[in-house]
Order: structure tokens, then C-alpha cells, then sequence
């Protein structure tokens, strides 16, 4: 599957004005905080309507402004994980997942069930509030609601941000279970240099709205490209391992 | 002459009941429509919406009631077509004493229902959607079940604004001794015609009756955890 944006939005005083596409591959919107990245997600998902552009999935048309096609997040099939879990509070781990089986049969629901639970290591908590389980678990239970229904892509806006740095590292290698198991686009928003360029096959850097560069991390982080990055990705990389 | 006061305070309290009871149910469904669109949709004229919602909160009641009697009455903008169409007006009957709870009690639900939906978490709502889930179930499924509590409290303070509306109420149904003679009205007449012995034991009723529904809010509108 591939994925075709090509947006532009004002929102106050800000512009965002991109144009990329990724196939089916791990790909991470990297830039500092205010350069539209989240923005991107919400008018990917549907949760909020560029101004004008067109954003396609494979032959899928998501939105395009010339011939007035805007789906809904409904029609889309995409999961999204936010910054914060957003867990409902009212529902045990098992409601809050089965939630996410929507449009599925009994039977099917109760296999896809079986499969994310066991994917996401959950069937340990399964009649637990999310206020009874840890940061980690609540970002586990995030993936698994997002991805019961199979979607076709799934977008990450920064859900390891708040997590500390031992359990940040178990989530990259849940991102790379998923990725191996389910084949799906995945597209991942941070501004850590170090997770961008462990996780990314295709790192897409924004900056002030604008998507500066597109590319292998390798290419992505040279010093002809981003000299700033270089030294930053030392360091981070030296304290995720300890030297620190 | 005591078994007829009995009779006439029961009658009375019955029938407040059963007004303020009729009249909730409507606050309740029409209250958390208005609560809900107030409080997620963006839309020109909110503001005017929410002054007129919240209007009879701050009008004196016999403002309300004479409102009322403009539109409903059989000679009103819409009374008039409906005695045309069934023979009937609503005036001087119970059902006024509903319409003039239902109007004074809507903005305090209005009021507290829309804070509590104010209160659930945005993402919650866009995490729904993007679950595929339509904005009727995430409202049934999701934003309802967080903001009961502040429904709930909403629900008991407009049974007891209901239950306890005089102004608007005899101005629309009147004061029709064993007909439209809701406990307040009741209470006003016996203390009007010197019958004191009746209006203390209605406004001791009345009292703790109203002290109750406070508690019983109040416990509703305390956070849980």
C-alpha cells in the first residue's frame, strides 16, 4: 500500500503546506514541536479538514478538494495512537479493545481478539481499569485497540514520548513486531532524533509546516543534510545505552 | 376537617410530584440534546442559542409565565392553532404546571450537563472515530457514560426547580383548588386565607423535601476518584 499527501492548512497564524508519499514502509514525520506534524496525522485520519490537496491510499481517495471527496474517519480504516493512550476510562482492557473491533462478526472479533492479545502480551490485565495499569500497558492496550480491526495504516503521533526510556525501548521493538506481523504502513511523529533514526525506513523532516526532506535515515541525517542532527544523535543514542 | 386538610396536602403533593416528574423527563432528553450540541458543535448563532436557553434561569418567573401565555395560550402564536386543530388548550390544566416546570428547569440541566460533556476528553471522542465507531455510539458509548454524574446532578436540580416552580405555574395553570393546586400554589392560598396549621406542615415537607434533592445533587456532582 502506498500513501499520497499533498495538504495545505492554515490555523492561525500557522501554514502548513507538504507534499510527500511513503509506500509500505515505517515512516517518520521527525521536526521540532509546532512544525505541523501532528496537524498531518489529524487531516490523514480525517479528524480535521485540510484547506485544499488530496491524500490518497493506493487508489483510495481520502480527500481531494477538486472533486469534493472528504471521508470520514469512519470510512477510512485507519488506527491512530495518541500522545496519551486514550484509554476510556469507564471500560476494563478487554471493553476498551473489543471496542476497536468494529464491522467485524462474532467469530472474527473473538479470533482478532485472541490474536492481539496474545501479540501484545495483555492477557494478564484483560479485566483491569486502564487507571490500574502501568504507562507501557496503557500504550500496549492503545496498539492492540488500534489494530483489532486490521487497518489499513497506522499513525503513531509521538505515543512513546512519555514513556521512560526502558519501556520506550520495548515499545520499538512491539513497533517492529507489528510491523513484521501485520504489513501495514505505519507512519510515526517525533522529534527524537534517536527513535526517528532507529525505527524509520523513511524519514520525512518538517520544518515551519514545510517537509524539508524526504529519505533513508542515513541520507536524512548526513551532515550535508542536517549537520545540526548529527551531534544530537550522538548524545541520544550514548544516553539510551547508559554511557550516561 | 383534618382527614380534608390530609386529603388536600396529599392532592397537592401528589400532584407536585407528578408534574415536576413529567417535567424532568422532558428536561432530561431535551436538556442533554441542547447540552450536547452546545458544548461539541461550532455553529453561527451559538451564542444567541445559549443566551435563550439560559433566559429563563434570570427572568422573574412571571416573565416566563406571561411568555408562555403569549405562545400557548388559546388566543397565542401556537395556541390558538392547536385549540383549532383539537378543541383544547393547554391553559388552566396540570399539563400548563408541567410546560412552566419544564421552562424553568431546562437551563439548570442545560447548564450542568453541558459542563459535564465539556469535561470528557477530546481525544477520547477522536479516538472513537478513528475506530470507526459513528458520533451516535460514541455519544451513547463514550461521552454519555463520562458525564453521567454531571447528568445525574443536572437531572435532580431540575426535579427540584420542577417540583418547587410557583411563578410561571400560576400564572398558566392557575390555582384550581383539587385540579392545578401544586404544593407551592397550595401553600401561597393557605397562607393567604390564614390556614397555618396546613402551609407549616407543607413548607416543612417542602423544606426537607428540597434539602434532600441538594444532598442527593451534591453527591453526584463530587468527583470519584
Amino acid at each position: 500500500m502506498s500513501l499520497t499527501v499533498q495538504i495545505e492548512k492554515k490555523y492561525g497564524n500557522f501554514h502548513l503546506d507538504v507534499f510527500w508519499e511513503i509506500g509500505n514502509e515505517l515512516a517518520v514525520i521527525f521536526g521540532p514541536s509546532g512544525s505541523g506534524k501532528s496537524l498531518t496525522l489529524h487531516m490523514i485520519a480525517g479528524l480535521l479538514k485540510p484547506d485544499s490537496g488530496i491524500i490518497t491510499a493506493d487508489d483510495r481517495i481520502l480527500y481531494d478538494t477538486n472533486r469534493g471527496i472528504l471521508r470520514t474517519p469512519q470510512e477510512r480504516r485507519i488506527g491512530y495512537v495518541f500522545q496519551s493512550p486514550a484509554l476510556f476510562p469507564h471500560m476494563t482492557v478487554r471493553k476498551n479493545i473489543e471496542y476497536g473491533a468494529t464491522g467485524l462478526a462474532t467469530a472474527d472479533r473473538v479470533r482478532r481478539y485472541k490474536e492481539v492479545m496474545e501479540l501484545f502480551q495483555l492477557q494478564d490485565i484483560e479485566a483491569k481499569r486502564p487507571t490500574e495499569i502501568s504507562g507501557g500497558q496503557k500504550q500496549r492496550v492503545a496498539f492492540a485497540r488500534a489494530l483489532i480491526r486490521k487497518p489499513d495504516l497506522l499513525l503513531l503521533d509521538e505515543p512513546f514520548s512519555a514513556l521512560d526510556m526502558q519501556i520506550r525501548g520495548e515499545m520499538w521493538d512491539f513497533l517492529r513486531d507489528i510491523r513484521r506481523f501485520m504489513k501495514i504502513p505505519v507512519i510515526l511523529v517525533t522529534h527524537d532524533v534517536y527513535e526517528a533514526y532507529s525505527l524509520a525506513d523513511r524519514v520525512i523532516v518538517y520544518e515551519n509546516g514545510c517537509a524539508v526532506h524526504s529519505g533513508r535515515p542515513q541520507e536524512v541525517f548526513s551532515f550535508q543534510t542536517m549537520p545540526e542532527c548529527e551531534t544530537p544523535l550522538v548524545f541520544s543514542y550514548m544516553f539510551s545505552r547508559g554511557f550516561y | 376537617m383534618i382527614g380534608n386538610m390530609n386529603a388536600s396536602v396529599l392532592f397537592s403533593l401528589r400532584l407536585s410530584v407528578q408534574v415536576a416528574a413529567v417535567a424532568t423527563v422532558f428536561v432530561v432528553l431535551v436538556g442533554i440534546a441542547i447540552a450536547y450540541v452546545l458544548a461539541m458543535k461550532k455553529f453561527y448563532g451559538k451564542t444567541l442559542v445559549d443566551v435563550a436557553c439560559t433566559l429563563p434561569l434570570v427572568l422573574p418567573p412571571s416573565v416566563t409565565g406571561y411568555y408562555l401565555i403569549v405562545v400557548f395560550g388559546r388566543n397565542g402564536l401556537l395556541g390558538q392553532y392547536i385549540y383549532d386543530w383539537t378543541g383544547w388548550s393547554i391553559m388552566f390544566s396540570w399539563q400548563a404546571a408541567v410546560l412552566a416546570s419544564f421552562v424553568v428547569a431546562l437551563p439548570l440541566m442545560i447548564r450542568t450537563s453541558r459542563a459535564a460533556f465539556e469535561t470528557v476528553d477530546p481525544e477520547l471522542i477522536k479516538a472513537s472515530y478513528t475506530l470507526g465507531r459513528s458520533e451516535f455510539e460514541t455519544f451513547c458509548r463514550i461521552t454519555l457514560p463520562l458525564a453521567k454524574r454531571g447528568i445525574y446532578a443536572g437531572s435532580v436540580l431540575a426535579f427540584a426547580r420542577a417540583i418547587g416552580e410557583f411563578g410561571a405555574t400560576i400564572m398558566v395553570a392557575g390555582n384550581i383548588p383539587g385540579r392545578t393546586a401544586t404544593m407551592p400554589i397550595a401553600i401561597y392560598s393557605s397562607a393567604g386565607s390564614g390556614d397555618w396549621q396546613k402551609a407549616h406542615i407543607m413548607v416543612a415537607l417542602f423544606t426537607v423535601m428540597s434539602a434532600g434533592f441538594l444532598l442527593i445533587a451534591n453527591r453526584f456532582s463530587r468527583p470519584t476518584i
